[in-house]
């Protein structure tokens, strides 16, 4: 039976993260534990900017001040080294995306709401 | 705490290690995750913690006493207690300043003018889904579905911090079980779980939230200083918005749950392919719309008796489904035209015979997704004022200034196209992700985090369904 065919006779069943066949696969816990760390390591390594924006965000204090100094210094080392700019080089052309207009004047939108509730 | 955050990635790393550290003892286990769970729920209040806790008391005594009670009328007796006492635990968060406003304006009508007491009550986070969990699981004892389980259990089950502010409402019959042992993790589960937060976190952190600044929120802000084309995109924009912004929950809670070794069930099944509306609730909050199935059409009466009779039942319990979502006039609308269409349906499928050609599938899609499109314009609006300009818009010829942008109009259309995928896109991607090696699936999540969050807008906004 096709993996598709498995995933067909598999529609009713209970939860969308059962696959077919999967009970023989064994070291899961293991598998996933090595996925998740490796996952957060790159992302220590290639996105200190969006930590360091996520540190001057909490709320102020001897701690938060310690953790923001430690965040921009690790800031500072990966842009040394140039691990931060693949994020840099895609943010630059979605920005480029997000300007685009279908009319070349400039939009006078209404006043947009407020969106300071939002969380990075 | 919002999915989407670092704080909450950093709450999860801290849970996943701690949770498979502990699996020794399932009931350490299981206590360590409602911990976690209060901790999750309480950085919204402590005193919703509270709530919570009471309601899981609550519930868990009721079953208790209707487990115990032999006499058919004391069982039927403790089960109506219960669902009233979630009711007025829900009512009272949820609609009380409402229904004193609206009896304020009776009065006031009448001639009897007073000052009602209100008490500008803070609505708690997810209370309209963790009271109908309660409520199904002390009818679902009643019935005999699910044994009466131990408080730890029923503490669990309700305040489970994956599905606790915007479901998927899970049942006690698929969750309880699930408690009774330690989880085992497989790569399969662990790949599907990988693969569906990511796929979420996409949905709501690029598509959802670029939908929602640059083009829905201003122009549902104020309809009146728009043109036809933005109110036209604005309404594909939100019909795209809250599809990838609720199912990107569902498919993140989902996701969480499996890497934490649990099985949440299905949510969303691709609505916007929906040929009919009784199609479109089919695959459009699953969990819900099979509750108010279960727990209130078919005590209803549901499709037993006559066509009139049934076409009633559709209409109270969509009215009642939009009221579910907030006390509202435009919740009301939206659940009314839904149960109107229904009832429509219904009649048409039974005063036509069979052999009468069905409409070609193309059209019936088209037909459901601007009637369901027409809907959230309800949904989405502030108040019946602001729907009706937004309608009296959709009307106006003037050449206004264009607000919608390239990038919404590819947003819209990658949001309505991902709905003509394979079916089983995702769960056949993962059967190939879990052959690979663990450090490259590593990297690959890295990866593609890396480049959502490079995409995303400036922050996160919450979640829709967390108002519900």
């Amino acid at each position: 039976m096709t993996d598709q065919q498995q995933l067909m006779q598999a529609d009713e069943m209970l939860s969308p993260v059962d696959l077919p066949g999967d009970e023989e696969t064994e070291g899961g816990l293991r598998w996933t534990s090595i996925a998740i760390a490796v996952g957060a390591l790159f992302l220590l390594l290639s996105n200190a900017v969006t930590i360091d924006e996520w540190a001057k965000e909490l709320p102020p204090g001897p701690a938060a001040e310690r953790l923001t100094q430690a965040t921009a210094g690790w800031v500072a080392v990966t842009d040394r080294i140039g691990l931060n700019a693949p994020r840099a080089l895609v943010h630059a052309q979605w920005k480029r995306g997000q300007a685009l207009r279908f009319d070349p004047a400039p939009a006078a939108t209404s006043p947009a709401p407020d969106t300071s509730s939002r969380l990075r | 705490m919002l999915f989407p955050t670092l704080t909450f990635g950093l709450f999860f790393l801290i849970l996943y290690a701690v949770a498979w550290a502990v699996r020794a003892s399932n009931e350490w286990r299981k206590i360590l995750l409602l911990l976690a769970s209060w901790v999750f729920y309480g950085a919204w209040d402590w005193r919703f913690v509270a709530l919570l806790i009471g309601s899981a008391i609550l519930n868990w005594g009721t079953a208790r006493l209707i487990a115990r009670a032999e006499e058919p009328a004391v069982r039927k007796a403790l089960v109506v207690a219960g669902v009233a006492a979630n009711l007025l635990i829900l009512g009272f968060f949820k609609y009380f300043d409402f229904f004193v406003e609206q009896a304020g304006l009776v009065l006031a009508a009448a001639g009897w003018e007073r000052d009602l007491p209100l008490f500008q009550i803070i609505l708690p986070v997810g209370v309209s889904f963790f009271t109908f969990q309660g409520i199904s699981y002390v009818v679902d004892v009643h019935r005999g579905r699910v044994p009466a389980a131990g408080l730890l259990d029923i503490t669990l089950l309700m305040s489970f911090f994956p599905h606790l502010v915007a479901g998927p409402i899970v049942r006690a019959s698929d969750l309880l079980p699930q408690f009774e042992r330690t989880p085992r993790l497989t790569r399969g589960m662990a790949a599907m779980g990988l693969l569906l937060i990511l796929w979420g976190l996409f949905k709501k952190a690029v598509v959802a939230s670029e939908l929602s600044v640059g083009l829905v929120d201003p122009v549902f802000f104020d309809p009146s200083a728009h043109g036809r084309l933005d109110l036209i995109a604005a309404a594909y924009g939100y019909a795209v918005q809250i599809y990838c912004d609720f199912s990107a929950y569902s498919d993140m809670a989902i996701g969480i749950a499996a890497l934490l070794g649990y099985r949440f069930p299905h949510n969303f099944n691709q609505p916007y392919r929906a040929v009919s509306l009784q199609d479109f609730w089919r695959r459009w909050h699953i969990s819900l719309s099979s509750w108010l199935r279960d727990y209130l059409y078919i005590p209803l009466g549901g499709s037993r008796g006559g066509t009139l009779y049934i076409c009633r039942n559709l209409m109270i319990t969509m009215l009642l489904g939009g009221l579910w979502h907030g006390a509202k006039w435009t919740f009301l609308i939206w659940g009314g035209l839904h149960g109107l269409v229904l009832s429509l349906e219904r009649l048409w499928r039974d005063a036509t015979p069979e052999s009468w050609p069905t409409l070609p599938r193309p059209i019936g899609i088209l037909i459901t997704f601007h009637i369901v499109t027409l809907g959230w314009i309800f949904f989405r609006a502030d108040s019946l004022d602001t729907a009706l300009t937004y309608f009296g818009g959709l009307g106006r010829l003037d050449p206004a200034m264009v607000t919608v942008t390239p990038l919404a109009v590819a947003l819209i259309l990658f949001g309505l196209a991902i709905h003509f995928t394979p079916r089983h896109l995702i769960q056949g991607i993962a059967f190939q992700v879990r052959r690979i090696p663990a450090p490259l699936i590593g990297l690959g999540v890295g990866a593609t985090i890396l480049l959502i969050d490079a995409m995303r807008f400036e922050g996160v906004a919450p979640f829709i369904y967390y108002q519900f």
